[in-house]
C-alpha cells in the first residue's frame, strides 16, 4: 500500500520533513526547548488518543504512567548499567503493565466512573513517588550517568531534539499502523458499539486491557524522554495539571486521529509559551501577574469552543481545509 | 532654491543626530536572568520578594552601579511556581549569556540543577533548601539566608532548651520539595541530639480551606507544637483552624511563614505563634531598612506597606551585586566560575540588621548557605517580640 495517494499528498509529506529537519538551526534556544516538550507530548498524546479516541476509554491518569516510564528510566539509569535504549523499552513494559493494573477496573466502569477511576491511578502513582523510599521518596532523582546511544551523547537540546523527534515519527508509525490491523479495529469497535463489537466476538475485555496498556507504553516512553533529556526529576512535573493538558490536546486536535494528536500537543504546548514570550516583550502594557490567568482564559476557552464548533478538533478543520482546495472553486 | 536648502537642512540635522549619537555616551549593562513566581502557590511571598529584588536593582543603578562603569539588568518573568515552564524560560533566558541568576522556589531550582552545574551559572535562589547548599553536589547553587533545615533545627533546639519532657511534634508542610526539604535533617538533629520528641509530617494540598481533618489527628496525638513550613495563605489557614478547633499546640512557623502577611492573614490565631526567622521584620526599625525605605519613600510608597520578604529579596539581589562588583573592580572576566570564587571569597556581607551577617564558603556541607543561624521571635498582640539573639543548630 502506497505511503500517500496523490503527489500533493508527498508534496506536504517532504514539506513536513523539511521543516522538522529545518527547526532547530532556525527558532531560537527558546523555541528549540518547547520543541522539544511538543515532541514529547506528541508521544503522550498519541498513546492517550489510542485509549481515549479511539477506544473510547476516558482516561484523567496519562500524567501518572508518564511519572512511572520517567522514574522506571531513572531508577535503571541509576542502578544498573544497561543502555538509555533499553531503559525506553523497559520505561514503555513496565508503564503498560502498571497501565494494563489500573485499567482493570474500567472493564466494568463507563464515561464519570471510569473518569475517577483513572484519576485514583493518578494520585496513587502521585503518592507513591512521593512516599516509597526506592522511589526517593519526593526527594529529586537525579540522572548522572551520560545517555549514551550507540557512543553517541546527546547533551544539547539541539542534540536531542534529533532523538525526539525520531521516537516521536515512530510514535506516530506505530499508531497509524496499528489501526490497519485487526487489534486497532477492534478498539474502533468497542468505541463505536461495545456491547454489538462483543455480540460478533471481539473479546471486549481483553482489548480494553490492551488499549490501556498501550497507552500506558507510549506514555511510559515520553516519561523516558523526559527522565533522559533533563536528568532531574521531581513529581511535580507529574501533577493532575498534566494529565489534563493530555486530555486536553486530544480534544483540540482531534479524538480518534494521530495527526490531531500531534496538532493538540503543538497548540497545548506552544500556545502557553508563546503567551509567555508576548508577556515578557510586553511586560509594560501585560502585567505579569496577569499572564498565567490569560493563558488559562485561552486554555479553557480553546476546549469550550471546539466542543462547540468543532468537535473533531484540529484535524478535522486541517481535512476540511484540504477538501476545500481540493474542489475548489467548486463546493462539492 | 528652496529645494536645495530644505535638502541642505535635512542633510545637516542628520549628520547632528548621527554625530550626537556617535558621541553619546554608552553604559555597559551586566545581564542577569531570574524567575519569579507572580501568580502561582507562593506568589504571596514572590510578589513581594520579587519587587524588592528589581527595587534594588533601580536604586543600584542609581547610585552609579557597578563602580560607576556599568549597570545592572535583569527581568523576572513568572513561571507560577510550573517547573516545566521554569525550564523552559530558563533555556530562553540563558540564550542571552546572563552573567548570574536569581532562581525562586526548591521544586525548579532543584530541576534545573543540572542544568545550572553544566552552564557554571551562579545561581542565587529565594529556596533556602539545604540540599542546595553543599558545592560538592551544586557548586553554583547560593542561598543568602539560614537553610530550612537549619531553622527547623534550631526551633527544636529551643523547645528542648525551654521546655522539658516529651514532646509531639506536628510537622504540617508544603506538599512539594520546598516544604518536605527539612524534615529529614530535623529528624536526624532529633536523634543525635537525644532530644525526647516525635515528628509526625502532615502535607498540605494546595488549594485546601480547612485543615480539620489532619488537625484532630494531631490532637488526638497530643500534639504539642504544630512546625508550619509553607507560606503565608495556607499556613494562617491551619492558624486560624488551630484556634477554631481549640488545639493548645504552639504555632511554630519557619522563615516563609513568620511574616507580616502571616499576621495579617491569621489576625488574632497568630498570637503566641513562636517564628524561627533568619531576616528582621520592617516593624524593628534597624539600619538597614534606611535605604530600602527612602527609596521606597520617594516612590510615594514606605517600608510599612512592604513586608519582610521584600527585604529579603533585596538585600539577596544585594549580595549577588556585591559579587560581581568585587570582579569589576578587580578588573576579572565576568564568568561563572570567577563569580563563583568571587561570592565565596567575598568578605562577610552585612545588612545592617536586616539579616545576619552573610559569608559563603568554598567547601563543606552548607558552605553556599550564607547564613548560619537564626532569631527567634514571638508574636504577642500581633507583634513581633525578639525571644533571643542568634542562635545556631
Amino acid at each position: 500500500m502506497a505511503l500517500r495517494a496523490t503527489r500533493i499528498e508527498y508534496f506536504r509529506l517532504a514539506l513536513l520533513a523539511a521543516a522538522v529537519v529545518a527547526a532547530p538551526y532556525l527558532v531560537s534556544a527558546y523555541w528549540l526547548h518547547v520543541l522539544n516538550d511538543i515532541g514529547i507530548a506528541v508521544i503522550g498524546a498519541i498513546g492517550l488518543n489510542i485509549l481515549v479516541g479511539y477506544t473510547g476509554q476516558i482516561s484523567l491518569g496519562q500524567a501518572g504512567f508518564l511519572a512511572v516510564g520517567a522514574y522506571t528510566a531513572g531508577l535503571i539509569s541509576i542502578h544498573s548499567s544497561l543502555p538509555p535504549l533499553a531503559g525506553i523499552v523497559l520505561a514503555a513494559l513496565v508503564s503498560a503493565a502498571v497501565g494494563a493494573f489500573f485499567g482493570l477496573p474500567a472493564l466494568r466502569l463507563k464515561g464519570l466512573y471510569l473518569a475517577i477511576a483513572t484519576l485514583a491511578s493518578q494520585v496513587i502513582i502521585t503518592w507513591a513517588i512521593i512516599h516509597w523510599q526506592f522511589l526517593g521518596a519526593g526527594e529529586p532523582l537525579v540522572i548522572t550517568e551520560p545517555t549514551s546511544f550507540f557512543g553517541w551523547i546527546p547533551v544539547t537540546d539541539k542534540q536531542w531534539y534529533w532523538v525526539i523527534a525520531v521516537c516521536a515519527t515512530l510514535a506516530a508509525i506505530v499508531a497509524t499502523n496499528l489501526f490497519r490491523t485487526g487489534v486497532g479495529r477492534a478498539f474502533v469497535a468497542i468505541r463505536d458499539q461495545d456491547i454489538a463489537a462483543e455480540a460478533i466476538g471481539v473479546d471486549t475485555a481483553r482489548y480494553k486491557i490492551i488499549a490501556f496498556a498501550l497507552s500506558s507504553g507510549f506514555a511510559g516512553v515520553a516519561g523516558a524522554l523526559t527522565a533522559y533529556w533533563t536528568t532531574i526529576l521531581t513529581w511535580e512535573r507529574f501533577t493532575i495539571d498534566v494529565s489534563i493538558a493530555y486530555l486536553a490536546m486530544i480534544i483540540i486536535g482531534g479524538l480518534g486521529s494521530v495527526s490531531g494528536s500531534v496538532y493538540g500537543a503543538i497548540f497545548i504546548v506552544a500556545v502557553p509559551a508563546w503567551l509567555t514570550q508576548l508577556g515578557n516583550d510586553f511586560s509594560g502594557v501585560i502585567s505579569p501577574q496577569n499572564l498565567p490567568a490569560i493563558q488559562l482564559i485561552i486554555f479553557g476557552l480553546s476546549i469550550a469552543l471546539f466542543l462547540v464548533f468543532e468537535p473533531k478538533g484540529l484535524a478535522r478543520i486541517w481535512q476540511r481545509s484540504k477538501d476545500y482546495f481540493r474542489l475548489w472553486p467548486f463546493r462539492y | 532654491m528652496k529645494i536645495r536648502l530644505s535638502a541642505g537642512l535635512l542633510v545637516l540635522v542628520v549628520t547632528l543626530a548621527v554625530a550626537a549619537a556617535g558621541f553619546g555616551r554608552t553604559t555597559a549593562i551586566v545581564k542577569l536572568g531570574g524567575l519569579c513566581d507572580l501568580s502561582g502557590p507562593t506568589s504571596d511571598v514572590g510578589v513581594s520578594y520579587c519587587k524588592g529584588e528589581l527595587d534594588y536593582i533601580t536604586y543600584f543603578n542609581r547610585k552609579g552601579g557597578f563602580s560607576n562603569k556599568a549597570k545592572a539588568n535583569i527581568s523576572l518573568p513568572d513561571f507560577a511556581y510550573n517547573v516545566a515552564k521554569a525550564q523552559q524560560l530558563y533555556a530562553q533566558i540563558t540564550s542571552g549569556n546572563p552573567v548570574a541568576f536569581m532562581g525562586w522556589g526548591t521544586a525548579d531550582t532543584t530541576a534545573l540543577g543540572p542544568q545550572i552545574t553544566r552552564d557554571k551559572l551562579p545561581f542565587m535562589s529565594a529556596s533556602l533548601a539545604e540540599q542546595l547548599t553543599n558545592p560538592k553536589d551544586t557548586p553554583y547553587n547560593f542561598v543568602a539566608g539560614t537553610n530550612y533545615t537549619a531553622q527547623a533545627q534550631i526551633a527544636a533546639k529551643y523547645i528542648d532548651r525551654t521546655t522539658s519532657g516529651h514532646k509531639e511534634i506536628a510537622f504540617f508542610h508544603n506538599n512539594s520539595a520546598f516544604g518536605t526539604a527539612p524534615i529529614a535533617g530535623l529528624r536526624a538533629y532529633i536523634t543525635a541530639k537525644n532530644f525526647d520528641f516525635t515528628v509526625t509530617t502532615y502535607p498540605m494540598i494546595t488549594g485546601t480551606t480547612a485543615f480539620d481533618a489532619q488537625l484532630l489527628q494531631a490532637k488526638s496525638r497530643g500534639t504539642d507544637y504544630i512546625f508550619i513550613q509553607n507560606v503565608p495563605t495556607p499556613a494562617s489557614i491551619l492558624a486560624k483552624d488551630v484556634k477554631r478547633l481549640g488545639l493548645t499546640s504552639r504555632i511554630v512557623c519557619l522563615n516563609y511563614c513568620a511574616s507580616e502577611v502571616f499576621l495579617k492573614l491569621a489576625g488574632d490565631a497568630a498570637n503566641g505563634m513562636m517564628g524561627i526567622q533568619p531576616f528582621t521584620p520592617v516593624t524593628f526599625n534597624v539600619p538597614g531598612n534606611k535605604a530600602p525605605a527612602a527609596f521606597l519613600k520617594a516612590r510615594g510608597s514606605s517600608l510599612a506597606e512592604q513586608n519582610i520578604f521584600y527585604l529579603q529579596g533585596w538585600y539577596t539581589m544585594a549580595v549577588m551585586l556585591q559579587g560581581i562588583d568585587t570582579l569589576i573592580k578587580g578588573k576579572k572576566a565576568i564568568t561563572g566560575p570567577n563569580l563563583k570564587v568571587a561570592l565565596e571569597t567575598m568578605p562577610e556581607f552585612l545588612s545592617g540588621g536586616v539579616g545576619f551577617p552573610i559569608k559563603f564558603k568554598a567547601s563543606g556541607s552548607r558552605a553556599h548557605d550564607g547564613m548560619k543561624g537564626s532569631r527567634v521571635y514571638s508574636v504577642t498582640s500581633g507583634r513581633f517580640t525578639k525571644l533571643t539573639g542568634f542562635v545556631a543548630p
